[in-house]
């Protein structure tokens, strides 16, 4: 029996199969669209598990495919266009993100050293204190330069699976990396929420 | 050939990191358990979570639930709300409580998750594994248990196959949910809740068993309870509602209720009184719900907690915040105030037998005035019509206008004016539903169907109390020396219930037998019962289980 030991802080393969096939599948539409410069997906605990492609992908000349699923209001394919606006700021949030490494790693890293911090200040009277999430959503973006996509000869991208991350963000405000991470999160989520979403195959 | 083999659930490279700094996301029979507190160490694997405001004194915990002003949508939750108040306040424990009722296939009902995540607020963790970052599938179905000391989950399902039962093999993964001692069937609960008989620790498992079960509806199947799951697993399916408690459900809570010794009976033992506090931010909120779509997907309870003071004992906590929210963009079904609605005719002056088709008491008020009050005018109960219940023991009861029904029990109803009653609440589940024994003769119970559609009366079941198993109307009456045990003068010691009901047809009685009749809507029966301590189950029709 080969037993093989592993982290604890690990994540499905399956999700990591599933992230790198969509933005693959993405890649390959981008040569008759543009190439992909943010996708953004979760998923939750409680449901099952989300298809292949990414809820939300945006391409480097600002259009956009949502994949809604079956538990929302709206299922189904969705296509739409990120108003000038929008996009600049999303492109300015990519830049900041890209520009101080923003990933899953950095993140982890950031909190371990806060936790190692916070060892340091254990109360000596026997109380300990505790928070709690239960019924996760797990976020999964991964995000592209504009500039070396357009270029295509520059590695330039980075990926963040953070669980609740809005949440995090609120618990832990000193963490840096999760606030820039959340700030990336909202936009993406406004964006998924208030777009003016048409139906795939529909040309209106 | 070994039976034991270690799956090692998956395999994958350190890509990917999911932090759990200071964090406790990890799944348990108690928020918390198995954990990390805020400062980075561990939080025991037998730790007990109290709601907010118990300080170990004992007495009834008042606790405030109140939708967010401001929620989107706050107007939809008003009704389910109510409801799961009731619901945890009441505690009764169901089994077959997984109904396919909801008017299409996509939606999902609030109201089952909303109970689902109430429970969280007061302190249950799952009971399975759940989804946890490193398990998926059918996987998620293992019992809760930390990863152990090699950091990775492990599991088989053992010789019968079913994930999360008895047989399990789990490695070096560490137990983190509480099981009843006697018998570790978690479709059963013991009469005193408390810690001892309830254990989570494996040694304490019954001889034979390799781990804890847990309620999934998997297990339910070995257990003769199909289509029956805890609330508190994690995990749900678009087009099924689950809004009533189970077993392991209620012995939890009640065991964190035996309070900080853990023995029921004694000072530190509490209740807990959950009110609807509408839709409101008052101070004495103590658990908040609503929508807010930056805070999850889906569904979430947030809660926060720790040591209570001055006893800072390390396995009693108690919580300190308890948040729910909902995402809009889900697909909800909203329930009513009655989706359940049966009418029957009363004869004038005639008595009749009935029962009540829908839970009552939940969205609808249970008693006799709150039931029938508005056919009957309640100043002539007594006079114009009346309603008795029966006691085994001393005979005959007349309901007052502010006693209150119950599903599954069986009532005398008369009125001197024909009428036609209506009973509206929520779909019952199974219920257990106590028999009163006797000693050399027997007692005769008076009990009624809680369901909607006709069951046949060959299907019901007896519960033995004491363990939990389950009888059929052959094992309860078998046939000794060629006569049914509770045919026989002297009844014979084999008898347990006598195998044939009897239902008043307004002039005499029509007998339902193991192999003709049936239960239809308000239809209660006589049963004659023999031994002490079990319950009759009468399960539900699979046209009961998916019709709206």
């Amino acid at each position: 029996m080969t037993k093989k030991t592993l982290p604890k802080t690990i994540y499905p393969i399956w999700l990591i199969a599933g992230i790198l096939l969509a933005f693959a599948s993405m890649s390959a539409k981008a040569e008759s669209e543009s190439p992909v410069m943010v996708t953004y997906t979760y998923e939750h605990e409680l449901l099952p598990k989300m298809g292949n492609e990414p809820l939300l992908t945006i391409f480097v000349n600002g259009k956009m495919r949502a994949v809604f699923p079956s538990f929302m209001k709206r299922p189904g394919k969705f296509k739409a266009e990120l108003p000038p606006s929008s996009f600049q700021e999303l492109k300015t949030q990519i830049t900041t993100a890209l520009s101080q490494n923003i990933n899953t790693s950095t993140i982890s890293d950031e909190m371990s050293s806060a936790q190692n911090a916070q060892l340091q200040t254990q109360p000596q009277n026997g109380e300990q204190s505790g928070f709690s999430v239960s019924d996760s959503t797990t976020y999964i973006i991964r995000y592209e330069s504009p500039q070396s996509v357009v270029m295509s000869n520059v590695d330039l991208s980075n990926e963040i699976v953070q669980k609740d991350l809005t949440v995090m963000a609120e618990h832990f405000p000193n963490i840096n990396t999760l606030q820039i991470s959340n700030n990336l999160k909202k936009i993406l989520q406004n964006i998924l929420e208030k777009s003016d979403w048409k139906p795939e195959g529909n040309n209106e | 050939m070994s039976v034991f083999k270690i799956k090692y659930f998956y395999s994958c490279t350190l890509l990917l990191g999911l932090l759990s700094f200071s964090f406790a996301t990890q799944a348990g029979t108690y928020v918390f358990a198995g954990g990390t507190n805020n400062a980075g160490g561990p939080i025991p694997n037998d730790l007990i979570l109290h709601p907010t405001g118990y300080n170990g004194n004992g007495g009834v915990l008042n606790l405030k639930v109140c939708i967010r002003p401001g929620s989107p949508d706050a107007s939809q939750l008003i009704q389910s709300t109510k409801n799961i108040v009731a619901t945890w306040n009441e505690q009764k424990v169901t089994s077959s409580n997984l109904l396919n009722v909801l008017p299409n296939n996509s939606l999902y009902d609030v109201e089952s998750v909303l109970v689902h995540e109430l429970g969280h607020c007061l302190g249950l963790g799952h009971t399975n594994l759940g989804a946890n970052g490193s398990v998926f599938g059918n996987d998620t179905n293992y019992t809760a248990t930390t990863d152990g000391l090699n950091n990775f989950y492990q599991g088989n399902a053992g010789l019968d196959g079913i994930i999360g039962s008895s047989d399990d093999s789990r490695g070096d993964d560490e137990n983190l949910h509480w099981f009843r001692i006697s018998n570790n069937n978690p479709f059963s609960i013991a009469s005193v809740i408390d810690g001892s008989t309830y254990s989570n620790n494996i040694l304490d498992l019954p001889a034979g068993h390799d781990f804890v079960a847990n309620a999934s509806r998997d297990v339910s199947i070995l257990y003769s309870t199909p289509n029956t799951e805890a609330v508190m697993q994690q995990g749900t399916d678009s087009n099924e509602s689950q809004r009533t408690l189970n077993h392991d459900d209620t012995a939890t809570l009640q065991l964190a209720m035996s309070g900080l010794d853990s023995v029921a009976g004694n000072a530190d033992d509490y209740t807990i009184n959950l009110t609807d506090g509408g839709i409101s931010n008052a101070a004495d909120c103590d658990i908040n719900l609503g929508f807010d779509n930056t805070k999850t997907q889906f569904a979430v309870c947030i809660v926060g907690g720790g040591s209570i003071p001055p006893h800072n004992i390390t396995n009693h906590w108690r919580m300190t915040s308890a948040n729910i929210y909902l995402n809009t963009n889900s697909n909800w079904h909203y329930n009513t105030d009655t989706p359940c609605s049966e009418s029957t005719a009363l004869t004038a002056n005639q008595w009749k037998m009935i029962s009540i088709p829908c839970q009552v008491g939940i969205s609808t008020p249970a008693t006799v005035e709150g039931l029938f009050g508005d056919e009957l005018n309640i100043t002539g109960l007594g006079t114009t019509w009346d309603i008795y219940r029966h006691d085994p023991n001393s005979g005959y009861v007349a309901l007052t206008a502010l006693d209150e029904l119950e599903e599954g029990v069986g009532y005398w109803i008369m009125s001197l004016n024909a009428v036609t009653i209506t009973v509206e609440g929520q779909y019952n589940a199974n219920l257990d539903v106590p028999l009163v024994g006797g000693t050399t003769t027997g007692k005769w119970n008076m009990v009624g169907s809680p369901f909607r559609l006709p069951i046949p009366w060959s299907t019901a079941t007896v519960v033995k109390s004491a363990d939990g198993s389950l009888l059929d109307l052959a094992s309860v009456d078998p046939v000794v020396g060629g006569t049914g045990a509770c045919d026989q003068t002297p009844v014979h010691p084999n008898c347990v219930m006598a195998d044939t009901a009897y239902i008043y047809n307004g002039s005499s009685y029509d007998i339902l037998t193991p192999s003709s009749g049936n239960l239809n809507p308000f239809d209660a029966v006589w049963v004659y019962v023999q031994q002490p301590n079990l319950a009759l189950r009468l399960p539900m029709s699979a046209a009961e289980r998916s019709t709206p």
